[in-house]
């Protein structure tokens, strides 16, 4: 009897975990309905994904309401009014209103993201598939840091603006040859603390090195698979009342940043007028062809 | 409706089909960024699922940190209660209690009024939707009234090119329109720089939905609020009302719509023969670093050098940064006596820093003036002065000059706008007034007649010294310092110049603290006026035989003639027939 008396309490026990795993499973399918993605992508997220990406998602609410200005609708009563006014005007207005942000990306020639000061995406636009083949999903909620050419860490933590004592932490790579690689450290030296700076300070504007699945393998080892990004942006504070203080502090929340690929990729014709000509330089301008005109 | 999904949504939803995530629910949980070709086999297979699991927990405990309702409970919650409070708190977020995946709306993840806030803060950037027709402004976003300071209201429904720079409009229309390439124009490609032919009727290419645009243009920034006017001067209202524009950098798409979509009461914008309604969907962005600035001006860190010279005004040591803004090689200045290089019409303001420099231990700031270079040109400098004096022989070692260039919006004119001057001190524009009235240099004719330059430096120096032994050994107080002729002759300046205890000097500077009695112009002085030519100095017509010579001929030839007239020392030497410059 003992042994089966054990079995039943071992299968007791089996289905009180399965019985838990499968309520858990449950409420991860419910957590993941519940975030705003399609259906089709939702329903296809791993357990740790769905998790990453609430953190995420509850982190960018929080950034985007607690932090100076808040980005709550811009100008109430302008809103209003353009909504009383039935004119010709409001109908195209509704329309491109409704869609405003997926204008917005489609128009931009670059991806935009936001970057916590935890050195991790709290967004990234869509857009970002299309010129660095990378997935929004998967870079939500990740450490930059893992999209980022190692020689480029310490710059990125530099404009970040974090502590180099919780730089590892944030997947940084402070290793020594990393460092000297970069040749960053001159230029490094100019970005202020944004503590209690006007907001002019915070602007950033920098270039670094991002993986790209879209950049063909070559010859080149270092570079391959990465694409030099220009990043432009500013930094997002929260204002924070610090005893014995009259201002308050503002601690930086992260980086709202711009981000375009170099060369630009979007254009590939140049309209030439009449009074336009056509010559080539090489890296250190000497003239290697030149049109008859 | 338009549910039009833009095109880059649908690239990004293949590309989420990574093998990672399509395994989904089935195989478990799985680790967000498996490496690829990651050597893990050795590792025993609990280990990685301990690792699984301590991730798993670490992101429970994060998600628990983020929610309101975990956050109060001090003993740690079980995994189950914790996914339950957080889909119960995004519930609640959403208001709506329908999920996403039930409808077919595909939602952005970020909502649309944040991703507004987001792009105006990253980038300054505005949307703005105009037809292809007439350039009329259909929609503008919100954003453009912290941008371009116009309010939403103002814009919608005028045309774009209202507020593009008069000289973009053309290249705007261009980028608006579609049309067939003139004969004379052509399309390189951007990569390769050769031409490239056209395949398709360009304007067919051009126009078709998702064709993509970039462009900079000028567009029109509000500048003031009626507040703001009436805290101006009165003196400012004056000014020409000159138009601010900023540049924007605009990218976008075309977008076409079928016009019974759109509506068209009023749409005039509608082409009456076609049913569709083309417009140019972009994003305008200022271009970094050119927000228009309250006053306009940009502050850049001004350019300095500093030099030293003897009492006399003679170069001891440049700075190497000097020549860059002056020209001169650092050697080719050193014993010249910066009075060579002053413009004529700051002589007088020079001399009299001078005297004051060699006589107060304070540092002394003079006025804006012009500094010869070597092409002839001048730059506006103003400097800072003072005597260094040798503690143990309490005489003057050397002056030190910083030299800062001055450049932007000055305004010509007499001294009565050293106000609007930003270097001016308060007390150099009380000089100014003074020198105006009273003539620096008795005994030369204030209408005309001009000095060797380097004279002029000697004397002053000569003038401090001799007063510094009057001062000190009363009796002796045979010539006075202002005496013409001893002073004049060259071979006087010579030993005068061997009379300065140069010692161990190796950089005196002087800027030009030597002004001499001999000043002629004791009239206005211009105000810094940016790089004047320097050929309006030459006026040779006065002088009989000079005016063939070039400046530094002249020179020679007033220093031999004065070598001629050092036997008649005790004549005063008219100079009132010569002109020259310097």
């Amino acid at each position: 009897f003992f042994p089966s008396l054990q079995n039943l309490r071992k299968e007791k026990s089996r289905n009180a975990a399965r019985s838990r795993r499968g309520k858990e499973n449950f409420e991860f399918f419910e957590l993941a309905k519940m975030l705003p993605l399609p259906g089709a992508i939702t329903s296809q997220l791993d357990k740790a994904s769905i998790i990453r990406l609430t953190i995420s998602y509850l982190h960018m609410r929080h950034f985007a309401s607690q932090g100076d200005p808040p980005w709550s609708p811009l100008l109430e009563g302008e809103n209003n009014c353009n909504k009383v006014r039935r004119t010709s005007h409001s109908l195209v207005t509704d329309i491109f209103e409704q869609h405003l942000g997926a204008h917005l990306l489609q128009s931009l020639d670059g991806f935009v993201f936001v970057v916590s000061q935890e050195g991790r995406f709290l967004y990234i636009s869509e857009t970002v598939s299309i010129y660095l083949g990378l997935s929004q999903v998967e870079l939500t909620g990740s450490s930059v840091f893992d999209y980022i050419h190692p020689a480029d860490h310490v710059e990125m933590a530099e404009r970040l603006g974090i502590r180099p004592h919780l730089r590892a932490e944030a997947g940084c790579q402070t290793s020594h040859e990393s460092a000297s690689n970069s040749a960053s450290t001159s230029s490094l030296a100019g970005t202020p603390e944004p503590g209690n700076t006007p907001s002019e300070l915070s602007e950033r504007g920098f270039f670094i090195r991002m993986k790209s699945t879209l950049t063909k393998r070559g010859l080149h080892i270092k570079s391959s698979g990465y694409k030099v990004i220009h990043v432009t942006g500013r930094i997002r504070c929260r204002p924070a009342l610090v005893p014995g203080s009259s201002h308050p502090l503002h601690r930086p929340m992260g980086l709202v940043a711009l981000a375009h690929t170099l060369p630009p990729s979007m254009l590939n014709e140049v309209r030439m007028e009449s009074h336009m000509f056509v010559f080539r330089v090489n890296m250190d301008l000497q003239v290697t062809y030149c049109e008859n005109r | 409706a338009l549910e039009e999904e833009p095109q880059g949504l649908s690239v990004s939803l293949s590309g989420l089909m990574t093998p990672t995530s399509a395994t989904g629910m089935a195989s478990g949980i799985e680790l967000p960024r498996k490496r690829k070709g990651s050597m893990d086999n050795p590792e025993p297979h609990s280990q990685i699922e301990k690792r699984r699991r301590d991730k798993m927990n670490n992101l429970i405990d994060e998600l628990a940190a983020m929610i309101p309702t975990c956050n109060p409970m001090s003993r740690k919650l079980d995994k189950l209660t914790v996914l339950r409070m957080a889909v119960q708190h995004l519930k609640s977020l959403k208001g709506a209690s329908s999920s996403f995946a039930e409808t077919n709306y595909k939602p952005p993840f970020l909502p649309d009024d944040e991703l507004k806030h987001l792009v105006l803060r990253a980038a300054d950037g505005f949307l703005f939707v105009v037809g292809c027709d007439r350039g009329k402004i259909v929609f503008v976003s919100e954003s453009v009234s912290k941008i371009l300071n116009y309010s939403r209201t103002e814009l919608i429904g005028q045309s774009l090119f209202d507020y593009v720079h008069p000289k973009d409009i053309g290249k705007v229309k261009e980028q608006l329109s579609a049309s067939e390439l003139y004969p004379r124009e052509r399309l390189i490609d951007a990569k390769t720089g050769l031409q490239v032919e056209a395949e398709l009727p360009v304007g067919a290419a051009r126009l078709c939905s998702g064709a993509r645009r970039s462009f900079f243009c000028r567009m029109k920034y509000n500048k003031v609020t009626i507040k703001q006017e009436k805290d101006f001067q009165a003196g400012a209202s004056k000014k020409k009302e000159s138009q601010r524009y900023c540049t924007v950098h605009c990218t976008g798409y075309m977008r076409t719509w079928p016009t019974r979509q759109l509506g068209t009461e009023g749409e005039a914008e509608v082409d009456k023969e076609s049913s569709h309604f083309s417009c140019l969907v972009a994003v305008g962005r200022m271009h970094p670093h050119t927000l228009p600035q309250a006053n306009g001006e940009i502050k850049v860190k001004p350019t300095e050098f500093v030099t030293r010279c003897a009492m006399d005004g003679k170069f001891t040591f440049v700075d190497q940064r000097a020549t860059t803004i002056l020209g001169y090689l650092p050697q080719e200045l050193l014993g010249t006596s910066c009075y060579e290089y002053f413009h004529l019409d700051d002589l007088p303001h020079l001399a009299d820093r001078h005297r004051k420099v060699l006589r107060s231990k304070e540092k002394i700031e003079t006025n804006c003036y012009k500094f010869k270079t070597k092409y002839g040109s001048f730059v506006t400098l103003q400097s800072q002065w003072f005597s260094f004096i040798n503690p143990w022989t309490k005489e003057i070692e050397y002056i030190v000059s910083t030299n800062t260039v001055i450049s932007g919006k000055s305004n010509p004119g007499g001294s009565g706008d050293k106000a609007e001057q930003p270097s001016s001190s308060k007390a150099s524009e009380d000089d100014a007034k003074k020198s105006q009235q009273v003539p620096i240099i008795p005994g030369i004719s204030s209408a005309s007649g001009m000095i060797y330059a380097g004279c002029i430096g000697t004397q002053i120096a000569n003038e401090i010294m001799d007063y510094n032994r009057m001062n000190s050994s009363p009796s002796s107080g045979n010539t006075s310092p202002f005496s013409l002729p001893q002073d004049k002759s060259p071979l006087a300046l010579a030993q005068a110049s061997s009379n300065v205890p140069n010692g161990e000097a190796t950089d005196v500077e002087m800027t030009g603290k030597s002004n001499s009695e001999e000043e002629a112009r004791g009239g206005a002085f211009t105000a810094g006026e940016n790089l004047m030519e320097g050929s309006s100095q030459l006026d040779l017509e006065g002088v009989p035989g000079l005016g063939a010579l070039s400046t530094d001929e002249a020179a020679m030839a007033v220093i031999m003639s004065l070598l001629e007239t050092d036997a008649n020392l005790g004549e005063a030497v008219d100079f009132d027939d010569m002109h020259w410059s310097l």
